[in-house]
């Protein structure tokens, strides 16, 4: 076995088992006589080029000599490439890309799949569904914000960088409206387009001293999350039932707008953004173990936990880092403590839930 | 159910003799005058898949520079799904082009 076999092989584990047992030979027989081939396409351009570049006009044998000449060269250095390839080529990205998509079809199933990949396939999109609807309803929730300030205090300027930033979120509410319209390559760049933007303002908070790299990492991770799932939106992936997920963005917007008014402080109740997602996620949470169905959505909550519960942990200690002890939000930093606590225990209760469904076959 | 552009192709290059998967890269390339080159885990995505649902199977294994190399047929199915396909995509085509001679006429009397 060659090096380069042995890297594409590695390539190859990204596959399932079982797909790997059935087709790696053959994909490693195709890859490399692929390679071999193409290997050779650039010295047939060199031989086209050594045949016109010194063209003896009226002397054909010379003509003749120099092709011949670089016909020798061109076979000797073509089988002297194809050692060298052998031995320190690489596969390409284009054919790691096309394994790496290969893996993904195959692990988050859509139709025509083993039920297992199908339901690993569901839990992921309702991942990204969820996800970039809450980015879609806070982005929202956002400009509405910033037009009620302009109105209620019009002597009150904001930043054209806040503005742009406010404005720029909209982009996530486009990419989940692209996603429900069924347009997913689309939808794909404008989650890219919209997470960059936060990627690039979050280092730049970092630079500016007034965010913590840890806090960074876990704002930019929970972003990309549903980002990273929309990988499960392939060309075999069912199509979105949009109805309900195109209603629950004017739903999420007028609660959120409204449990944001009526705990700002100085209200009752203070409940910051990291808060409100820990509570959507226990509400959510607790009704689907209080239904006892196992489906998408008790694989896909604890996931989004995870991120929730990161936002929510790092939140809570920028609060306590970056804060005297006379302003320290107290009640804000308990209320906090037990959002986690609460994630946590019901993230517990769900997983347990959902694995004993799957290993039983359940789902 | 549509078949995808790269399945069509695959089924198309095993229409005439039975190919391994490197042969059927080329062919589709040829087929496709260059327009369609199949990735290596994009072709065994498509056979997986042909293979699953009857269109496409195992030929016979022949030993070559001492790797294994497996050829694949279409099957009798996969003969009719393809000629189904045709005959989807010739529809559509006519229909298209039926318009765009009414446009074309149209805009030339106008």
């Amino acid at each position: 076995m060659t090096p380069l076999e042995r890297r594409y092989r590695q390539v190859l584990r990204l596959l399932p088992a079982d797909h790997r047992a059935r087709w790696a030979d053959d994909m490693v027989d195709t890859f490399l006589l692929t390679r071999e081939s193409t290997a050779r396409e650039p010295d047939a351009r060199v031989l086209d080029n050594a045949e016109s570049d010194n063209p003896q006009p009226g002397d054909p044998e010379s003509t003749n000599a120099g092709s011949d000449n670089a016909l020798s060269d061109a076979l000797s250095d073509a089988l002297s490439d194809d050692e060298f390839d052998a031995e320190y080529g690489w596969p390409d990205w284009r054919e790691v890309a096309s394994v790496a998509g290969l893996a993904v079809r195959l692990r988050l199933g859509g139709a025509g799949a083993p039920a297992r990949s199908v339901a690993r396939g569901e839990v992921v999109r309702h991942v990204a569904l969820a996800g970039l609807l809450v980015h879609a309803v806070a982005s929202v929730v956002a400009v509405v914000s910033l037009v009620v300030a302009q109105a209620r205090f019009p002597t009150y300027r904001v930043s054209d960088l806040d503005t742009v930033e406010v404005l720029v979120g909209l982009l996530w509410t486009v990419c989940y409206l692209t996603l429900l319209a069924g347009h997913r390559r689309a939808a794909g760049w404008l989650g890219v387009a919209a997470l960059a933007p936060l990627v690039a303002m979050t280092v730049t908070d970092v630079v500016a001293g007034g965010l913590s790299v840890a806090s960074a990492a876990g704002l930019v991770l929970s972003a990309a999350l549903p980002v990273l799932a929309l990988a499960a939106f392939h060309r075999d992936a069912p199509p979105v039932r949009a109805r309900p997920w195109l209603v629950a963005l004017p739903v999420g917007i007028v609660l959120v707008a409204a449990v944001a008014f009526a705990t700002q402080t100085p209200g009752p109740v203070p409940l910051d953004w990291p808060g409100m997602l820990c509570v959507a996620v226990v509400v959510a949470g607790v009704g689907c173990l209080a239904t006892g169905r196992v489906g998408p959505w008790t694989g896909a909550l604890p996931v989004l936990a995870v991120a929730v519960l990161a936002e929510r942990v790092l939140t809570l200690v920028d609060y306590a880092r970056f804060t005297t002890a006379q302003d320290r939000p107290a009640l804000l930093i308990s209320l906090g403590v037990a959002q986690a606590a609460a994630l946590l225990l019901v993230t517990a209760a769900l997983t347990i839930r959902h694995r004993s469904a799957v290993a039983a076959g359940g789902w | 159910m549509t078949v995808s552009e790269q399945a069509f192709f695959v089924l198309t290059a095993l229409v005439d003799e039975p190919r391994h998967g490197y042969g059927i890269v080329r062919e589709v390339t040829d087929l496709s005058d260059g327009r369609v080159r199949l990735r290596v885990g994009t072709l065994y995505g498509v056979l997986d898949r042909l293979v699953t649902d009857g269109l496409a199977e195992h030929d016979r294994e022949e030993i070559a520079n001492g790797r294994l190399r497996r050829y694949y047929r279409l099957t009798d199915t996969g003969r009719q799904r393809l000629a189904d396909e045709v005959d989807r995509q010739a529809a559509n085509a006519r229909v298209a082009r039926d318009r765009l001679r009414s446009w074309h006429r149209a805009e030339g009397t106008a």
